[in-house]
């Protein structure tokens, strides 16, 4: 008769967590990210210095030279504390048909983008939050049609269906 | 007769398993990655509004030549629709047409909604029927040269010389949300993305 062997020379096996199955989905997650994020073009970021207002289009967004225009005026768009390129002050000023220190802004980049031989398309990309009056865009886009840029694209959020 | 092969014994045979890769710092810059891809992708909420203001046509106050039998077909040519949307601070729109500025069917209000904003709904129906009878039918295709992506792109072209154009004003104390929401309502007609209306929209002083 044979006997049951006894358990104290049993095998005791490891419970070793198995991440291969893990890394397959990680992996697909990753591609299925990196692939959605080289066809939505370049980085337009909603600044968090605004609230952008929505809109029915759903063109992809693409950055070219990128302002903000917040109720503290026109900004440079940055990531961290934008500088501000025309303030509230030059905006609201009625004399101000064309605004001194966004036009410098403009001559100067585009000087700039001349001589790193970036070819001049005169697009500028504006985030506008949806507060801002009337009067403070006409003169921001007088500005840019005044300095040559004469196509300018508004970031809008997706309107919810 | 048939020789009998011997086999490795089954214990042996289990013995050695080839070492399993360490995959626990990859999974570690997966699990970094992963949060911080996801945050970017949330920029498929973002969209882009085209503004390109129309160039203003050379010959605007009236150009000269020209013998007298090409004056009616220039005549012709040079019809223009004038169509001009108008945004009151009190939520009227006005609407007007071949620079007509007296009550009637060329000139025309629309008062707001009963919630008192803009009734662009009722807005998005008078510049279809506008299209449809003043702009009619398209007479051609013609083509122009985008010098940014080197490419042609095709539109319509009518009767009118500006059946795609509409100029907005509106008071300067009017929010940017409002400007954004009546250039999508002047672009295609609403439901129906098809049905394109005035999608070359330039944006002007309230006069």
């Amino acid at each position: 008769m044979a006997y049951a062997p006894s358990s104290k020379y049993k095998k005791k096996e490891k419970a070793a967590l198995t991440l291969n199955s893990m890394m397959d989905m990680m992996t697909i997650i990753l591609l299925f990210l990196i692939k959605s994020m080289s066809t939505s073009g370049a980085m337009v970021r909603p600044s968090q210095y605004l609230e952008l207002p929505e809109g029915a289009r759903k063109v992809e967004p693409e950055k070219k030279l990128a302002i903000l225009i917040s109720p503290n005026g026109v900004m440079e768009d940055m990531e961290s504390t934008p500088r501000v390129i025309s303030p509230a002050n030059e905006l609201d000023n009625a004399s101000n048909v064309i605004l001194p220190g966004l036009e410098a802004f403009l001559t100067n980049q585009k000087a700039f983008d001349e001589k790193a031989g970036i070819p001049f398309n005169g697009i500028v990309t504006i985030q506008c939050d949806k507060s801002v009056p009337y009067d403070w865009l006409l003169k921001v886009i007088n500005t840019c049609g005044q300095s040559e840029y004469d196509v300018i694209d508004f970031v809008i959020l997706k309107q919810s269906s | 007769m048939l020789k009998k092969i011997n086999l490795p014994s089954k214990r042996r045979e289990g013995g050695e398993k080839p070492p399993e890769p360490d995959l626990t710092p990859i999974m570690s810059l997966m699990v970094v990655l992963i949060p911080v891809l996801l945050q970017v992708a949330q920029l498929s909420d973002i969209a882009l509004l085209e503004y390109k203001p129309p160039a203003e046509a050379a010959d605007d106050s009236g150009g000269g030549g020209g013998g007298d039998d090409e004056e009616n077909t220039d005549e012709e040519k040079n019809l223009k629709l004038d169509l001009l949307v108008n945004l009151h601070e009190d939520g009227v729109i006005q609407v007007s047409m071949y620079n007509k500025l007296d009550l009637g069917e060329h000139f025309f209000e629309i008062p707001a909604a009963p919630n008192g904003n803009y009734n662009f709904r009722i807005l998005n129906d008078s510049l279809y029927s506008i299209k449809t009878r003043e702009v009619g039918e398209p007479t051609g295709i013609d083509s122009v040269l985008n010098e940014e992506t080197q490419k042609y792109e095709t539109f319509k072209t009518y009767r009118v010389e500006d059946g795609r154009q509409v100029k907005i004003t509106a008071l300067g104390k009017t929010p940017f949300q409002s400007i954004v929401d009546i250039m999508d309502v002047c672009r295609f007609k609403l439901g129906d993305e098809s049905k394109e209306l005035f999608p070359l929209t330039e944006l002007r002083q309230f006069q």
